[in-house]
């Protein structure tokens, strides 16, 4: 479980998270939701112990801030938005590094972690594109690539930064399914920035609405995405349609 | 089922370049102006080696090979290792294929401490040390400079910033060598480089500084390898970037020097030996860094080779040899590097 408390984070001159406090249960997924700007790429660079801030966050009781770069990476897995893919580099080579925080730091991989690697890429489909370069594969096995990686990396935590902005429609589905599938068979506790607010309302058990910083909604779809909410959070005009349990939220031209 | 690991060093590669700076060695040794052949001197050699091997080499031939010949060679296998060795250090920590411990102003910085070493008289056991000294400053400039312009992992950005220390280094070493000129020939000789003067005293300074840095180097070769995906997700992946890039920047810088103060400035072997590991090889540092060392050794006893015999009985300065033919690869690699962004 994951509790952030009173967080603030300065970047520079600027307060980027103001004073938040949230809490996410083991298991759980939320949804970051805002506009561009809203602080959730920073908001998770925070969890993960990448920038400085007051207040506290704590994973499973433990405190980001007082914890090594070590402890943290075996706590929480980050894939960002723009995950480096260095092309030369094999699949098999690249979910290796995931290993990274089970390995002495100037040791080669043992055993177990070429076992656990095995298993992520067995897990994401990617077994028989173990020695293909990352450059020659397409956008689609490039995401499980670093999935694969992350889940390698066997943290509790998983934090997504705009897990399908680089994918189609049909691939950014399969891909929030498999995201979906990880969490329940490794009870990961997943944050995701995201986007579309539809899709994103579809997977995640809860939302985190971020306006400038600070959280402005906090709950499930159907009880925080509504028409006022989203033209004012995004200055956007939508109309919302409830079917099933579900909330799609689509843009309309005035 | 084959079993998931890195590539790792290919061990072929490893055999096949450890042979070509096995046979240079021998040839280094066995190329003068007195033949003496290469079986003779591989049995010496072995001999010397107390292996039971009966040395077929005469005393005096043994004289030139070992008190002349086989200290110039190794001086220039252990200079030629480490400035490989170093490139490929600076080439991953800094996440820029192009900067090496010429191109960084290293080398430049490492010539202007050693030359105020040589004008201030200092005992010649300081002379790595204000080599170091100089080293390090040039570095630090060239890392400042480039991160307040545009960042040091924009290739041209850091590549310029090098290129205005070098300048800046190398306008002031030649103002304290022009002001000195009682030590005037002894100062050119050593900026021009070269192994001509080569002892073993000169093997034996260089030599546990050359040592040291090389295995720090080596044992962060997988650590290069994690440092590949950007400060960010490196330290996402539980690496203390700056501690670690600082530690391999050191080693790199302290071997640098070491190998400055004992053979002057020699450009481009940073450059060419890593990349010829690159494209033959692997991009991972797991096998360009060992193989750099030894290809590099290699690279600079031929170079060497080539140095003291084109022109014989004259010597072209080995730093006109290795630009010669570095200066144009230093071209392609440009192109590549630009033609992938």
């Amino acid at each position: 479980m994951i509790e952030l408390r009173d967080v603030s984070v300065k970047l520079g001159a600027n307060r980027v998270i103001g004073s938040l406090s949230a809490s996410v249960a083991s298991g759980e997924w939320v949804g970051l939701l805002g506009p561009n700007g809203a602080g959730k790429t920073t908001l998770l660079r925070a969890i993960a112990g990448l920038v400085r801030y007051s207040g506290s966050i704590a994973v499973e009781g433990r405190s980001i801030a007082g914890s090594s770069r070590r402890e943290v990476a075996r706590m929480i897995a980050l894939v960002p938005q723009k995950p480096e893919t260095p092309a030369e580099l094999t699949v098999a080579e690249y979910v290796l590094l995931g290993r990274t925080p089970h390995i002495a730091y100037l040791a080669a991989e043992s055993r177990d972690d070429r076992v656990a690697a095995e298993r992520a890429m067995r897990r994401l489909g990617l077994r028989d594109f173990a020695h293909r370069p990352l450059g020659s594969l397409s956008g689609g096995e490039l995401q499980r690539a670093v999935l694969a990686r992350a889940l390698a990396q066997e943290a509790p935590v998983l934090l997504l930064d705009e897990p399908t902005s680089a994918l189609d429609l049909g691939r950014q589905q399969q891909a929030l399914e498999l995201v979906d599938e990880l969490r329940r068979d490794h009870t990961l506790t997943v944050v995701s920035a995201m986007h579309d607010v539809s899709l994103a309302g579809q997977y995640a058990d809860r939302l985190l609405l971020l306006d400038a910083g600070e959280v402005v909604a906090d709950g499930v779809a159907t009880d925080v995405l509504s028409e006022e909410r989203i033209s004012a959070l995004y200055g956007a005009s939508v109309r919302i349609v409830r079917e099933n349990g579900s909330v799609f939220v689509l843009p309309k031209r005035t | 089922m084959t079993e998931i690991r890195a590539r790792g060093l290919p061990g072929g590669w490893g055999v096949a370049m450890l042979a070509v700076l096995v046979g240079s060695l021998l040839l280094g040794l066995a190329i003068g102006p007195v033949s003496t052949g290469v079986w003779p001197i591989a049995s010496s050699a072995l001999s010397h080696l107390g292996l039971g091997i009966h040395s077929r080499l005469g005393a005096t031939d043994s004289d030139i090979v070992w008190q002349l010949r086989a200290p110039r060679v190794l001086l220039a296998a252990l200079v030629g290792g480490m400035l490989a060795i170093a490139g490929s250090a600076y080439q991953g920590s800094f996440r820029n294929p192009l900067v090496d411990p010429y191109l960084l102003g290293t080398a430049a910085g490492a010539g202007l401490g050693a030359t105020l070493a040589i004008t201030e008289s200092l005992p010649s056991g300081l002379l790595p040390v204000a080599a170091f000294v100089g080293a390090s400053v040039a570095v630090a400039l060239a890392y400042v400079l480039g991160r307040t312009v545009g960042g040091v992992h924009s290739t041209a950005t850091l590549i310029l910033a090098g290129v205005t220390v070098t300048a800046f280094m190398t306008a002031v070493q030649t103002f304290v060598q022009q002001r000195h000129q009682a030590t005037l020939q002894e100062v050119y000789s050593f900026i021009l480089g070269g192994f001509s003067s080569a002892t073993w005293h000169d093997v034996w300074i260089s030599a546990p500084y050359i040592g040291a840095s090389s295995v720090v180097i080596l044992l962060h070769r997988r650590v290069l390898d994690v440092l590949s995906l950007g400060d960010e997700e490196a330290s996402s992946l539980g690496i203390d970037v700056r501690r670690t890039r600082l530690i391999i920047v050191v080693a790199a810088t302290v071997g640098t020097a070491a190998a400055v103060s004992v053979s002057g400035l020699i450009a481009f072997v940073g450059i060419i030996v890593p990349h010829t590991v690159r494209l033959l090889v692997s991009t991972s540092y797991r096998a360009i860094v060992p193989l750099a060392l030894v290809l590099g050794g290699a690279f600079l006893v031929l170079t060497d080779i080539l140095a003291r015999t084109i022109m014989s009985p004259a010597e072209l300065p080995i730093g006109v040899v290795t630009a010669f033919f570095g200066a144009p690869f230093f071209a392609v690699v440009l192109r590549t590097t630009r033609r992938l962004g």
